[in-house]
Parts: C-alpha cells; structure tokens; sequence
C-alpha cells in the first residue's frame, strides 16, 4: 500500500470506519488491565506511600502531551509545505487530543502535588511551561475557529504549532536547568532508571496504552475532519447511498 | 472490599486522580462522536427538505 493511496481522503475515511472502532474497543480493555495494575498490583512506595500510583495516568499523560505537540508541529509543516490535504487535518485534529491530555496532565500532577509538596500548585518550571502548552493548544483550536477559509487557516495555526516547538525542550529540559519542586527525570534515565523494574512496567504499559488511545482518537477525529470538509463532494454523497 | 480499595490517607487524592482521567480521556472519545453523529444527521435532514 503507497503512501499516496493514504493520503486520499476518500480511502482514509471509508478504510479506518471499522479500524477505528476496533481500536476503541481494545484501547478500552487495555486502559481498563492498566488501572487495575496501577492500583492494586503494583507495590506501594516506601516514601510516597500510595499516592505515587498517580504516576500512571500523570506521567503518560505528560508524555503524550509533548508528543501530541510534536506530531501537530510535524503534520503542520508537511501541509505548509507540501499542501497535503490529510496532513492538514491531522495537524489540526491533534490539538484537542493533545489539550485533553494537558488537561490530565496538570490536574493528575496538581493532586499529587497536595499530598506530596503540601500545595496544589507552584510557578516552578515545569508545571509554568506546561501550562503555557495547554495555553497554546487552545490558541491554535480559537485561531482555526475563528477563520472561514478553512485552508488558510492550517497554514497560520501550523505556523502557530510550529513557533511553539521551542515550548517542548523547555517542558523537558526545565527540571535540569532551573531548581524545580518537580522532581528529575524517572524512565528516560535508560542506562539506570529510578523506579524498581515492578513500577516501571505499568508506567511503560500505560505509556502504550495511552499512544493507543490518541491513536483511535486521531483517527475518529480525523474521520470527523474529513466528513466537514467533503459532506458536499460527490463521492460523500455515493457514499451515504451505498 | 473496602480494604480492597483503600490506599490509606492518600485513598482521595488517588481515586480523584483517576476518576478525572478517565472523565476527560472518555470526553475525548464522545465528543468527536456525538459531533460527527449530529453533523450527518443534520446533513441527512437538509438533503431530506
């Protein structure tokens, strides 16, 4: 299969119809194996007690915020330079599902924050830069609702996606280079990880679990893009009667 | 059962923790459903008049 033929709008929309419910399904009987893991199997810190168990929907989410960032930023250039019309759908789809996941990711780390620091929040570097990406989520879904012309619009909100880039090396890097209340880096320590090999497992499960949840989403999402943009084509037409 | 459950003095912040997520991760989910789902019956019915 050529990469061409996926990026026909009309084979993308009528070959991911069953992908995307399937990918729901088990998406949802993974989530489900990996809350019971978290919660009750595995082991409970000796420092943080129970509430370090947040980690597994706190630290996904964070993850998948960056990367929803990046793959917004990547799928925004290829339309700006390429005028591929999937590739602007996907850039743009990807900002609530990438919002979303912000959203879990500052609320999940504020409650963990109360029994762990003794506040909710702090204007440290982390939790600031993190804000200033839901910030940037939002304002590129206002700046693509707030125009007509639809195509005009991918090529500021891409623009937009990828000035904002700068945001994800500071969200990373922010707990090295400036004294933070947020602690360093756990996994992506590979050659000595901080967490026991019976914690890290979930986590990198949840890491999974959670990748394919945005990748149902972004397809459903992008179903949905595709059917706004061609409901008066043709080829949607043939399609509802068949 | 209950003990099941209990994660000690921290019960609250873990089960509000996850209780959110799931809340907004399912959100996720409806929303482009339920649109896509009132965007063709709203077509539906135009084509129909």
């Amino acid at each position: 299969m050529n990469i061409s033929k996926i990026a026909n709008l009309k084979f993308f929309y009528t070959k991911t119809r069953k992908i995307s419910s399937f990918l729901s399904a088990f998406t949802l009987i993974l989530f489900c194996i990996g809350i019971y893991w978290g919660l009750f199997i595995a082991p409970t810190d000796y420092l943080q007690g129970n509430s370090y168990r947040i980690m597994y929907v706190h630290v996904p989410a964070a993850w998948l915020s960056m990367q929803t960032y990046m793959i917004m930023a990547a799928t925004g250039f290829i339309a700006l330079v390429w005028k591929i019309k999937i590739m602007e759908i996907a850039s743009i789809q990807c900002a609530p599902i990438g919002a979303f996941f912000t959203i879990i990711a500052l609320v999940t780390g504020m409650v963990w924050g109360k029994p762990t620091w003794g506040t909710y929040w702090v204007w440290d570097a982390r939790l600031t830069s993190e804000l200033i990406l839901l910030f940037l989520y939002i304002g590129i879904m206002v700046l693509y609702s707030a125009y007509s012309d639809k195509r005009q619009a991918i090529k500021i909100t891409s623009l937009l996606a990828i000035i904002g880039l700068i945001n994800i090396p500071i969200i990373h890097y922010s707990v090295e280079w400036w004294n933070t209340l947020h602690q360093g880096p756990t996994v992506t320590k590979f050659e000595k990880p901080s967490a026991h090999i019976t914690m890290l497992l979930p986590l990198l499960y949840m890491f999974f679990v959670f990748n394919m949840y945005f990748l149902s989403i972004l397809i459903k999402r992008m179903r949905f893009g595709i059917y706004m943009r061609e409901k008066n084509n043709k080829w949607m037409e043939e399609l509802k009667n068949d | 059962m209950i003990e099941f459950f209990d994660m000690g003095k921290h019960t609250v912040f873990v089960y509000v923790a996850y209780i959110f997520s799931i809340v907004i991760l399912l959100l996720g989910f409806l929303i482009p459903h339920y649109a896509m789902k009132k965007e063709i019956a709203k077509k539906n019915d135009k084509d129909n008049k």
